[in-house]
């Protein structure tokens, strides 16, 4: 019991004594531990996060929070060595998960294409086309453009992405064809 | 004895000059140096401006031509210079040209004051003095963007008072006091979202709800959506609670932009953030909205402009709603990032991040962003890019002179002809359609294939000079590019609609023949690409004016003819010009 009670003591000590030894606010210390404590965490599983799309998620949640931990404390000591040091760390951190995340991104997207890819063809199909679908069918090709340009900014070479920008082509060239047909106006 | 002989002769003397009202004195000490012979003052403004004025000041609250008042002070001795500063400061304190009366005198005033501080020393400190003093809020942002342009001209402790300025009209912070009350505690806060049918189509706002563990409910209009989701802060000091957020994600656009009232909260402090998440329309969908708008009672909030290249809308919008802190899209916004990217940034408010760290989240990807740089916050001084807060024509960045009391030349829609302005164009007409035009047309010309690289190379100017046998735009080429845009006056009745399309001809002759004589191909290209925006915002109805001015010159088509081949994927392209070209050239 003795013991436990002594362990609680050093346990609330530990902040003050660290708060008095870097001449931080008692707030100060628990941001630079807890920044210190994260960042020391995924510098040692940066190798799994890098290869895990979700570990890699949690990693850059830790980061930056960690980052706004390290600001608070460089807002009270502009010049803690610490600090900056930890800043540096996590910013290198973030850079080694940014391709996988980035791959997680762009896969997301993909999915996200494909399911406009399926909304643009049935509205194609469609018997009847009013003016506010039609404008409805040209704004999601517009979508559907962009967000394919986007993939290809990043991978010009995405297998995926090149045959959705095929496959946005001749989805237009049928919606012109229809368009065409009418003279101007809506199917 | 000596001593209070002294101080009567000083009383006597203090009590002469308060009683003559040609010497104004400086109301504390400081910068101001007292204006001994106010003759030789209005002199020497008179000089500076080149104008003449009958006002106590002179031309002091006349109509200021700042490029000529700057060639003049910079003729001007050190010391000259420096005693005019300081009786700037004198004349800005004179209670003669306090209040509203006064705003164009004071208005000039700190313009002279950022000429004469741009050599650092003591004309600066007349300027932050000038600055601190002065109470209106748009002269004072006026003066603390003036200043922040001289930052490199400062001395540490200038510095400092500069950026406190700086930060009054761009806060580093979210107003976390609106948010969470002034004692920080309120735990329960609502966030209205304003979508249209696409927004839940796309959105995943469902989806992403849940993965985030809060509760979806579905209410009315449409498919409307009323979240609730609470958020524990990441704190290690624990500090801060939960927060609660009631979120409604409403379907108001499903039924047409005019239906839209996305301003309808900015007036009730229980609404501190709202977004509009729905279609640019390349820049015409919040028209509704802001003529419905309520005038402001200036509530802080925050309000994110969520659509593609929804900077376009930035300008007006901070013009009705100055204390809002607006979030606007650089470049295209699609419905599934704008669910995440929310639920990214209440979970940053949450945790009381400032908006650098919002900024931050935002470019590691915490809005699913493949584009990792486009919303543009509160705080960042590329806002002032598109801001122009005296609506005078020309970008905050660019304009160091607040113009007050300018008018709003009346609309005449699809009328391409030259008119008589209503008021003197230099300080008297609102420019705030050019600055408008300059955006949107800048975003839609981005999306052509044939004229895309000219996107961004546009700058608004202001007013020219009227010409009503001149072109309704001039462009001059700047050495780094980019071309500046003066309208002219005789078009002031330009619409929205009009402006738009005239200018995107203009844009394309000059930007692609450089300036020179155009060819037949970025001819035909300048009227498809007015078109193109006719198309898009159903003004068939200027078709026959527009192509009386822009047209093909020898050439008369339908509409149709010149939209037809104007591309989904890149709007104006070769493919446009070659199938025009086949019209015109068949009979009849």
């Amino acid at each position: 019991m003795t013991s436990f009670f002594k362990v609680l003591c050093l346990a609330a000590l530990a902040v003050p004594l660290m708060a008095a030894k870097t001449g931080l606010t008692p707030d100060g210390s628990k941001y630079l531990a807890e920044a210190k404590k994260r960042i020391t965490r995924i510098e040692k599983e940066i190798d799994a996060s890098k290869s895990d799309p979700a570990k890699a998620d949690a990693a850059k949640d830790d980061l930056l929070a960690s980052k706004r931990f390290l600001d608070n404390v460089q807002a009270e000591q502009p010049k803690n060595a610490e600090a900056a040091a930890l800043q540096k760390k996590a910013d290198t951190l973030l850079a080694k998960i940014k391709p996988t995340l980035m791959k997680v991104a762009i896969a997301d997207r993909l999915v996200n294409i494909e399911e406009l890819v399926g909304i643009i063809e049935k509205e194609i199909a469609a018997p009847v086309r009013d003016a506010g679908a039609d404008e409805k069918l040209r704004d999601h090709f517009d979508m559907l453009r962009q967000m394919v340009r986007e993939v290809l900014e990043k991978e010009p070479a995405n297998v995926k992405a090149v045959a959705f920008r095929d496959k946005e082509n001749a989805l237009w060239d049928t919606y012109r064809q229809q368009r065409e047909a009418k003279k101007g106006g809506t199917p | 004895m000596k001593t209070l002989s002294f101080s009567l002769a000083s009383l006597l003397a203090l009590a002469f000059l308060a009683a003559s009202p040609a010497f104004a004195q400086p109301a504390e000490p400081g910068c101001a140096i007292p204006i001994d012979d106010l003759g030789n003052f209005v002199g020497s403004i008179n000089d500076i401006t080149g104008a003449n004025g009958s006002a106590k000041y002179g031309s002091l609250g006349g109509c200021l031509d700042a490029a000529g008042a700057a060639t003049r002070i910079g003729g001007l001795t050190r010391e000259k210079q420096q005693e005019l500063a300081g009786q700037l400061v004198t004349a800005i304190g004179d209670p003669e040209l306090a209040g509203d009366a006064g705003k164009a005198s004071r208005a000039n005033a700190l313009a002279l004051l950022t000429e004469l501080a741009k050599n650092g020393g003591e004309p600066l400190d007349a300027l932050l003095e000038a600055a601190a003093n002065e109470k209106d809020p748009d002269l004072r942002r006026q003066a603390a963007i003036n200043l922040d342009r001289l930052s490199n001209k400062m001395d540490a402790d200038q510095k400092k008072a500069a950026a406190a300025l700086f930060e009054e009209f761009f806060p580093k912070n979210p107003p976390y006091d609106a948010i969470f009350g002034a004692d920080g505690k309120k735990t329960e806060v609502n966030y209205v979202i304003y979508g249209g049918d696409d927004t839940f189509a796309h959105g995943d706002w469902e989806s992403v709800a849940r993965q985030n563990g809060a509760t979806v409910k579905t209410v009315a209009p449409g498919r409307s959506l009323e979240i609730t989701y609470t958020v524990t802060p990441d704190d290690p000091t624990g500090n801060l609670k939960p927060v609660t957020w009631k979120i409604k994600v409403l379907d108001e656009a499903s039924y047409g932009y005019s239906s839209l009232r996305a301003f309808e909260h900015m007036n009730d402090p229980d609404y501190p953030i709202l977004a509009y998440s729905y279609h640019s329309s390349y820049g015409r969908a919040l028209r509704e909205s802001m003529e419905n708008a309520p005038k402001s009672e200036h509530l802080k909030k925050v309000f994110l402009l969520g659509s593609c290249k929804a900077q376009v809308f930035r300008a007006r919008t901070n013009r009705m709603y100055p204390e809002a802190s607006l979030i606007s899209t650089i470049d295209s916004e699609y419905f599934y990032d704008m669910s995440r990217s929310q639920f990214a940034m209440m979970e940053a408010y949450t945790n009381r991040e400032n908006w650098e760290q919002i900024q931050r989240r935002m470019a590691s990807g915490d809005s699913g962003l493949l584009n990792s740089d486009n919303y543009q916050f509160p705080n960042e001084r590329r806002q002032l890019e598109v801001l122009d807060a005296d609506s005078d024509g020309i970008p905050d960045s660019r304009d160091t002179i607040f113009n007050t009391g300018l008018t709003t030349p009346p609309e005449k829609a699809r009328d391409f002809s030259a008119r008589e302005p209503v008021a003197a164009a230099q300080c008297g007409l609102s420019g705030d359609r050019l600055s408008y035009a300059v955006l949107a047309a800048n975003g839609i010309i981005g999306y052509s294939s044939y004229a895309g690289t000219l996107e961004g190379k546009f700058k608004a100017d202001g007013w020219g000079a009227h010409d009503p046998n001149g072109p309704v735009f001039s462009f001059t080429k700047q050495p780094d590019g980019t071309w500046r845009v003066k309208q002219n006056p005789a078009y002031s009745h330009l619409d929205d609609t009009a402006s738009v399309a005239a200018l995107l001809h203009g844009m394309t002759v000059t930007g692609l023949a450089n300036g020179g004589t155009p060819s037949l191909d970025q001819q035909i290209a300048a009227t498809a690409m007015g078109a193109k925006v006719l198309d898009s915002w159903s003004g068939s109805g200027y078709w026959t004016e527009y192509q009386k001015k822009y047209g093909i010159p020898g050439h008369t088509l339908p509409m149709y003819d010149v939209t037809a081949k104007i591309d989904h994927d890149n709007g104006v392209t070769r493919a446009t010009i070659d199938y025009i070209k086949t019209k015109i050239a068949e009979p009849g």
